[in-house]
């Protein structure tokens, strides 16, 4: 049970800096995901929290303590690694009391927690085995397990999934998600994957290169990404970009010319400091389960013939090659006959769709009804 | 593919024909190491079982083991087997825990620990001759500057024959050893820590558990397979120690070793015989020390 707040935390190694000026507010009892590419500083952000990195410029409070300077184990944090960090000559047993022994409590209490947490866990029969003798997802559950026995008011998981082969993955990830449930604590969970950000996350934290591009719920970032960055990271397959050009502006819409000669309007606002003319050119985002086949080509967005086609049963995904060069992902029912070289008339709700400033990847969205 | 047959066979021809390869690349090996080791190895063997002395090598007869015999009955013999045990049991404990020490400073994060990791290794650089005559002169009962130091600040009254006296020899021939391989130590078990998963620290690290009780169960029992190897490796260096002790206190029986027993009544008193069985008994004593450290020390074949 604990608040996490960043203000304006910087980290540098050596010359190199990899956090820059973040500020942050992680919900007391929520559940919050970062999430990026490789490199991002998601980890390191990680690691910030739970003292194993220095912060450079800048404080961290969690639970309303200046913890800038406390080392690691006077945070109140637990941490889950993606490599597990299982001590590999303890058992099971040891593993997970190993952080409590030496501490205040007496052998009776260590034992009752560690057997209550190996029953959340359904690791009893384990116990006496030694890392080796166990299988991924088993020792990730070890490993949990010793972060939950010290009762944290922090949580962290840097990455806990990506060791495990894709079947495992979705089965602990369910149990992370019921664990979220059962424990009600302030959990912070790094991934590269969106997937698990998405399934998991009360909120997400996008980065990217040691900076925030957006916070917000997974359906926030899905509905109202606030840049190019983040509506091609959210949502899988990536969102489409295809270029356009400013035909005419009015209030609130904007006329696009499209390959082809096609049109759309949309409804747009300006962020701060962005100007719009007509004959800018744009890039309108639209994701290719909301591109959906229209029977005649005057009605279409976009026309273009099939190149490649990904078939994988319950749907299919259509390559369409569009005008100027430029290829929409279409994501088509498992039951479509299309076949490579068929052409396609395609369209899209304008409620769908993004408008994205070619420089800078802004969206010219307007921002989100507060929920 | 289509016939299991055929397929079997031909990878048995490919395996026979990588078998010959391989033996065909160690062939020069064999033939040099048989050479160099093998034959005066058999020879030194043979001569333990005669009474060749070095000036009639070829007027030879067998005797049996009285050789060995004449070993176990001889005072010297017994004393240099105990000097060489009780050396190599001091040396290799004090280089083992200071080893561990300096491996443990040196794997902590600093700045200059480049420089440091290779000032470390100097003294081991140092070819032991170098050394022991080096020390030789530091503890020279006369001119020894270690004398100088301690009469300046009134630790000793008088100077000290440290390689000559009988209560210091044993210990001023450990001292340089352990000067001389501590280094060596350390950078077999810096090599060990390097290796060990750092997430374990880490998590150790959150949990807040002591540094102490880090070290005691997790370092060291991670750092074991290391420690293990490292200290066989010493042991047996240390068994057949000569050099040192040859240069630093020599002919002293206070530290006579099995190799320095063994050179001795090779050439200064010509009993090939007896000299060759004391060089055998050494070979054994050592192959033995191995196979007892390899099956106490559970150390198998992929090193856990």
């Amino acid at each position: 049970m604990a608040q996490v707040i960043f203000k304006n935390v910087v980290k540098s190694f050596d010359k190199t800096t990899v956090i820059h000026d973040i500020n942050l507010e992680l919900p007391n009892n929520q559940f919050t995901v970062f999430v990026g590419p490789s490199g991002c500083g998601k980890s390191t952000l990680l690691r910030l929290i739970a003292g194993l990195e220095d912060i450079t410029g800048g404080s961290l409070f969690i639970d309303g303590v200046d913890v800038t300077t406390l080392p690691p184990a006077k945070r109140g944090v637990a941490m889950v690694f993606q490599s597990y960090a299982l001590y590999p000559h303890m058992t099971v047993y040891e593993n997970i009391a190993f952080g409590l022994r030496c501490t205040k409590y007496t052998r009776d209490e260590i034992d009752r927690r560690v057997l209550q947490a190996s029953e959340i866990l359904q690791l009893n029969h384990l116990l006496e085995r030694q890392p080796k003798q166990l299988s991924g997802g088993q020792r990730q559950r070890v490993a949990i397990g010793r972060a939950i026995v010290r009762d944290p008011k922090v949580f962290l998981f840097d990455e806990p999934l990506s060791n495990l082969d894709a079947s495992l993955r979705v089965k602990m990830r369910m149990q992370i998600a019921k664990l979220k449930n059962d424990l009600k604590t302030t959990m912070i969970y790094v991934t590269h994957d969106q997937t698990e950000a998405m399934t998991l996350a009360d909120q997400i934290v996008v980065l990217n290169e040691g900076a925030v591009e957006q916070v917000g719920s997974p359906m926030t970032l899905y509905h109202h990404p606030c840049n190019k960055f983040v509506a091609s990271f959210i949502g899988s397959p990536k969102m489409n970009f295809v270029e356009a050009r400013i035909r005419s502006l009015s209030q609130n819409t904007a006329t696009l010319d499209l390959p082809h000669e096609k049109s759309i309007t949309l409804p747009v606002s300006l962020p701060q400091g962005l100007i719009l003319q007509k004959d800018d050119s744009v890039e309108l985002g639209v994701r290719p389960e909301h591109v959906f086949v229209v029977p005649e080509d005057k009605d279409g967005l976009f026309t273009g013939s099939v190149t490649l086609i990904e078939n994988l049963g319950s749907e299919i995904y259509a390559y369409v090659k569009i005008g100027w060069g430029q290829t929409v992902l279409v994501r088509l029912g498992g039951e479509s006959r299309v076949k490579v070289g068929d052409r396609l008339a395609l369209s899209a709700a304008p409620k769908d769709c993004h408008l994205f400033d070619t420089k800078g990847g802004l969206s010219f969205e307007r921002p989100p009804a507060e929920q | 593919m289509s016939h299991p047959s055929q397929s079997s066979y031909n990878k048995s021809q490919l395996t026979r024909s990588r078998t010959r390869d391989a033996w065909l690349f160690l062939l020069p090996t064999l033939v040099v190491l048989s050479l160099v080791a093998g034959w005066p190895l058999l020879r030194t063997i043979w001569f333990s079982f005669t009474d060749a002395s070095l000036s009639s090598l070829e007027a030879t007869q067998f005797v049996g083991i009285d050789n060995f015999m004449y070993l176990l009955d001889d005072a010297t013999w017994r004393q240099s087997f105990k000097n060489t045990l009780f050396f190599a049991v001091i040396s290799v404990s004090l280089e083992t825990v200071l080893g561990l020490l300096i491996a443990l400073v040196l794997n902590a994060h600093f700045k200059g620990r480049g420089w440091l990791r290779t000032a470390v290794l100097i003294p081991w650089a140092i070819p032991t001759i170098v050394s022991a005559k080096m020390w030789g002169w530091i503890l020279h009962d006369v001119y020894g500057v270690l004398n100088e130091i301690l009469l300046f600040f009134h630790i000793i009254k008088e100077p000290l024959a440290w390689a000559a006296s009988p209560d210091l020899a044993m210990a001023s021939v450990i001292l340089v050893d352990v000067w001389k391989t501590t280094p060596f130590m350390a950078l077999l078990l810096l090599a060990g820590l390097q290796l060990l998963p750092q997430e374990c620290f880490e998590a150790a690290r959150v949990d807040g558990i002591h540094p102490l009780r880090v070290f005691w169960r997790v370092t060291l029992p991670l750092l074991k397979p290391s420690i293990t190897v490292a200290v066989i490796f010493r042991t047996l260096d240390a068994l057949r120690v000569f050099d040192l002790i040859y240069v630093l206190t020599s002919g002293s029986l206070e530290t006579i070793s099995m190799s320095v027993y063994a050179r001795q009544q090779l050439f200064d008193f010509q009993n090939v015989g007896i000299g060759s069985a004391a060089a055998t008994l050494l070979f054994f004593i050592i192959s033995l020390a191995t196979i007892g450290f390899i099956m106490a020390g559970g150390l198998k074949q992929d090193g856990r």
